[in-house]
């Protein structure tokens, strides 16, 4: 006769036995004793906090045996057979399998409407960002940047800052009307990069100046930058920045325990590293055409970007990886194959269309 | 490996006592003092997704600490950050249990444990939360609560009605649902129970005499808020 695992309950309260049980004849034996109890004795239903497991109460013992072992019950349906217990056993089975299916569905359920509206709350909060930029005034922007640019030491006197002065200014003076006050500035730093707070206020590094070859070279980044400001890329960037961390504080529950704050701020900067950093594709788009267009206005070649880039890359890879944190600005603005080509392509249309003229 | 509660009541220390070449699991930060001999170690108990599911959505700790006696003999005491009880269920082979997320404060022996999803109406409203830990496996482990523990044997056939808040731990035979705690809705709320846990036997439940939200909730009006106008009234 097969023997089955169970939990045997006594009236005592005590936590249960291990025990073997047989089905035999009309009774449940416990294997090792002389305990038994009968079929019409038995009720039996689904438990357990999973609902996986069922239990056989003796109410006139005041005892009950508990198994999770689906072959015991299958043995006591067939031993019972129409009787109320086989019914019960039967039905407890079929509800046992149906409850696997059902959580599985459930979860299903549960889990893919979460991931949706994160996906759908993720995909909204770009276009969610340009629209609350719209109703923020410009005057807002060059208060922050020029807020911003006060923690810098810029220099202010020297040949370079001539330089990117004459060159920046020579590129505004090819926009429209605009709100914003164009500053140039260059700042004491070796990192090969350059950037533009909001409202206007571009700054280039001095390790930057010392890598362009020429004067296209750096109106091609400038330009790049100008075009950041003019499509408000910092302000929508951090709106953009605001909303991810809403929907971080609202997953995490808020700040309110300690450490809460800097788990949120790791959490964040995990995200950030995740979204690839910085602007979108489609920003760094935005800002390489409308430089290219103030280049090619302001009368320069227009490939000074790329040539630029090509020229950075190359000294990269042949430095090593160490070399990486000074070339900064490839990091910050990765110029892919697919960048390249539509820069390329944007610069032809440009000449093309200047040549018609 | 030997255990003692130190203390007992409102604050409780268990000290550990570990022979060369033992280990046992902690809840991280629990650690009061230690003999040097120990060895401590971060780990994510129950893989990295159980510890995922258990720190974002269950509200425990995402890594265990293992103490482990490399170096020889030594004691570890142990305390949880709640002012409460701490109480030692042993774990016999072929049994399993559910604890509150927060609430383990040690495994001894060769205890396992996994994640296991609550019932939305349960992780919503019973106050042990959406994911709750499984213990199963032989040996001792070790539940902290807000007051004293109570242990409630329900006998076969029996149910018995807990304030949702209060449970700590259960045993896997026994099953609850979601219940008003008053005959009708109405009475539920007026009453301030609202919702309660009715568990069907047989099995046990540990119940922690003290219900942390509720302390939590009357402690807030007597911490000023942050700013805004409603702070500068009162």
């Amino acid at each position: 006769m097969d023997t089955y695992q169970a939990r045997f309950y006594d009236s005592s309260g005590n936590a249960p036995d291990l025990v073997q049980v047989q089905v035999g004849s009309g009774k449940i034996v416990v294997c090792g004793t002389t305990f038994s109890i009968r079929f019409e004795d038995l009720q039996l239903q689904v438990g357990g906090h999973d609902g996986d497991r069922f239990k056989l109460v003796c109410e006139c013992q005041n005892v009950a045996i508990v198994s999770e072992d689906r072959a015991f019950l299958h043995a006591l349906a067939e031993a019972a057979g129409g009787t109320e217990l086989g019914k019960q056993a039967r039905h407890a089975d079929h509800k046992i399998v149906k409850r696997g299916s059902h959580k599985f569905r459930y979860w299903t359920i549960v889990t893919g409407a979460v991931v949706a509206m994160a996906i759908t709350g993720y995909m909204l909060l770009d276009p969610l960002a340009a629209s609350v930029a719209t109703m923020i005034d410009p005057s807002f922007e060059v208060k922050l940047g020029e807020m911003l640019a006060r923690t810098d030491k810029l220099d202010k006197k020297s040949d370079g800052f001539k330089r990117v002065s004459r060159i920046g200014n020579q590129l505004t003076a090819q926009l429209e009307k605009n709100p914003y006050k164009f500053q140039f500035f260059v700042k004491k730093d070796k990192e090969i990069n350059a950037c533009a707070y909001p409202g206007g206020i571009l700054i280039v590094n001095s390790g930057l100046l010392e890598k362009v070859f020429d004067d296209d070279e750096l109106a091609g980044v400038m330009s790049h930058e100008v075009g950041h400001v003019i499509h408000r890329h910092t302000l929508k960037q951090a709106l953009h920045n605001c909303g991810l961390i809403t929907c971080l504080t609202l997953i995490s529950g808020g700040v309110g325990g300690a450490g809460d704050a800097e788990k949120l701020e790791a959490a964040f900067a995990l995200a950030q590293k995740l979204e690839s950093l910085n602007f979108s594709r489609a920003q760094e788009t935005d800002a390489d055409i409308t430089g290219l267009e103030l280049e090619v206005k302001a009368g320069y070649q227009g490939d000074g970007l790329v040539k630029f880039f090509k020229r950075l890359e190359k000294e990269e890879s042949a430095l090593g990886k160490g070399a990486a944190p000074l070339f900064a600005v490839l990091s910050t603005h990765p110029m892919s194959a697919d960048r390249r080509a539509r820069i390329e392509a944007e610069l032809k249309r440009l000449r093309e269309e200047n040549e018609k003229r | 490996m030997q255990y003692d509660v130190l203390h007992e009541g409102s604050n409780a220390v268990l000290l550990v006592s570990l022979k060369r070449g033992e280990k046992m699991r902690a809840e991280a930060g629990a650690m009061v003092a230690k003999s040097p001999k120990l060895h401590i170690r971060g780990k994510m108990w129950g893989g990295f997704f159980g510890a995922m599911q258990r720190s974002v959505l269950g509200g425990e700790t995402f890594f265990f600490q293992e103490v482990s006696a490399e170096d020889g003999n030594g004691d570890i005491l142990l305390a949880p950050s709640l002012i409460g009880d701490v109480k030692v269920i042993s774990l016999a082979d072929g049994q399993d249990y559910y604890v509150q997320s927060g609430c383990l404060l040690a495994a001894l022996d060769h205890v396992e444990m996994g994640t296991k999803a609550q019932k939305l109406t349960a992780g919503l409203f019973s106050g042990a939360g959406f994911f709750v830990l499984h213990l199963k496996g032989s040996g001792h482990f070790v539940i902290s609560a807000f007051g004293a523990i109570m242990e409630v044997p329900i006998p076969a056939g029996q149910e018995y009605i807990v304030d949702n808040g209060h449970v700590v731990a259960w045993s896997g035979d026994t099953q609850y649902h979601m219940v008003k705690a008053g005959k009708t809705w109405w009475s539920s709320m007026t009453s301030g129970e609202g919702l309660a846990c009715k568990f069907q036997g047989p099995g046990k439940v540990w119940i922690q005499t003290r219900n942390p939200r509720a302390f939590g909730a009357w402690m807030g009006q007597f911490v000023r808020g942050r700013g805004g106008v409603l702070s500068l009234i009162g």
